[in-house]
């Protein structure tokens, strides 16, 4: 049986395979892009600008939805700036787990 | 196939292109990108000016800033784009989407579907692929055929020109034939009708309103007149809310009534103007009270202002618009949109009509909701003025019948 982690790691890593190589690639590398952006947008904004945290929740949610992880990733749906950095960086790091397998 | 992908994040757009492409990697896929509303409408526009190709799919994001989906949508109902195939796509939870998706299709826009994110390319490449939403230059329409236009507008209102219908309104209870809504269409020398969807905004625009409001009254009370059998009907008659600014009208339809007081006339008001709550409009609306002309509140739940109306002017009659109606049995949220509104009617002891009532399914639900009048296809369309007597005749000897059957 898989772990939650590796269950996630599996379903992003399907997401990648599921395109051709070349776009596989480029997709990789304009999340990654995209993540870096979100996390800078994320840091700047102090945790009492709540209505900013939530915009910045929303594209996270978007991508999720995307890789088909948003039960995986975002357990909680509070919109506190805490947990969208921490789970920004959690999919970071998954990204950086497969980047090998791409 | 030129496709238009409006989303603020580039990841996003990515994934679309690169589903599209995998899903169908035989077509010719021409891919244009947005990463926010306004971005997307400049685009819009120099395809409508011809230096960039027209679009034959727009996918688009809803929430965005620097102009979110719905300023697409805006701006596409008003221009030459309304015809491009739409796909809407979002995060946002199902009842957001459903919203969006009716206010969409309000502006008779060519949507393909409103999606949750991840974006299905599957489905609606199918759509598009079975010929439903194939891009169209947008054609002329019958009016502009029929060559109305705010230059003519003026030498158009008369009675010549000017066309009525009456759509039945029933007793849902007895079944019995209550009343009819008058409904005014314009020909040109017989060339086809032009609808008032088309001509009411050009009459407003010119001013014209109350001048057509008169010759509206004035053509349906002289056809009740000239048969009096329909004296035991209801006869009501739409105004706006700027006729309710002329002192000259209001006059003019408090004589007609104590000049034709055998005619149960009714005012149907659209409540959707925001010039309602005017104090000049609050007098005029209870001059008209006073004189016995009662007013009946038309399209409610459109506007967001309809309680303070409620509270604020007695209306006679409430009239649910049909775009709450015509899917009652199926829609839950409509179902406690008109449950709410016919028991907020009771206690304020207003009747309610039910515009919009197309199936059986419907009036049997509005029957159990308790709501009086039913208005519709599933009894009648607008009724041609020379036709009218037969059908009264008519419906009346079938209701007969069926009474005398139970």
């Amino acid at each position: 049986m898989l772990t939650t982690s590796q269950c996630t790691h599996t379903k992003v890593l399907s997401f990648f395979n599921h395109y051709s190589e070349e776009n596989k690639r480029r997709l990789y590398n304009v999340l990654t892009e995209e993540l870096d952006t979100l996390l800078a947008q994320i840091t700047m904004l102090d945790s009492t600008q709540r209505d900013e945290v939530a915009a910045l929740q929303h594209k996270f949610k978007g991508i999720c939805r995307y890789l088909n992880v948003e039960n995986d990733i975002i357990k909680l749906a509070k919109n506190t700036k805490s947990e969208l950095v921490a789970n920004t960086l959690t999919l970071q790091q998954l990204l950086n787990d497969i980047e090998s397998e791409i | 196939m030129k496709i238009l992908i409006v989303d603020d994040q580039a990841f996003i757009r990515e994934a679309i292109k690169s589903e599209l492409i995998g899903v169908d990697p035989l077509q010719n896929f021409i891919f244009f990108e947005a990463d926010c509303g306004n971005s997307a409408i400049v685009l819009l526009e120099q395809s409508t000016l011809n230096t960039e190709p027209e679009f034959d799919l727009i996918i688009t994001d809803l929430k965005m800033e620097n102009g979110d989906g719905l300023a697409i949508i805006n701006y596409m109902a008003t221009t030459k784009s309304k015809n491009i195939p739409l796909v809407i796509v979002s995060s946002s939870d199902q009842r957001t989407l459903d919203l969006i998706g009716n206010i969409t299709n309000s502006f008779n826009l060519n949507l393909v579907g409103v999606f949750q994110k991840p974006l299905n390319v599957n489905e609606v490449l199918n759509s598009l692929n079975n010929n439903q939403f194939i891009a169209q230059e947008v054609p002329e329409s019958k009016a502009e055929q029929a060559n109305c236009n705010s230059a003519n507008i003026a030498s158009l209102l008369n009675e010549d020109n000017l066309f009525l219908c009456y759509q039945p309104k029933i007793d849902i209870k007895s079944n019995k034939l209550i009343g009819f809504e008058v409904l005014s269409r314009l020909t040109v020398q017989g060339d086809g009708f032009i609808y008032p969807d088309k001509f009411i905004p050009l009459i407003e625009q010119a001013g014209l309103n109350c001048q057509f409001t008169k010759l509206v009254l004035d053509q349906a009370i002289s056809h009740w007149q000239l048969f009096p059998a329909l004296k035991q009907y209801g006869l009501s008659i739409n105004i706006s809310a700027s006729d309710l600014l002329s002192e000259e009208l209001i006059n003019h339809l408090i004589a007609k009534h104590l000049a034709a007081s055998d005619i149960q006339l009714m005012l149907e008001l659209t409540e959707s103007q925001h010039t309602i709550n005017q104090e000049r409009s609050l007098q005029a609306i209870a001059k008209l009270i006073i004189n016995d002309i009662p007013i009946s509140l038309d399209d409610f739940g459109k506007s967001y202002s309809t309680f303070d109306r409620l509270d604020s002017i007695p209306f006679d009659e409430i009239k649910i618009d049909k775009d709450f109606v015509s899917d009652l049995d199926s829609n839950l949220q409509h179902q406690a949109i008109v449950e709410s509104t016919i028991a907020l009617a009771k206690k304020l002891n207003v009747k309610v009509v039910a515009e919009g009532v197309e199936t059986l399914g419907v009036l049997n639900r509005l029957q159990l909701l308790g709501c009086h009048t039913a208005q519709g296809y599933y009894f009648s369309p607008p009724i041609e003025g020379r036709y009218l007597m037969t059908w009264v005749n008519d419906y009346n000897h079938q209701n007969e019948v069926k009474n005398a059957n139970h």
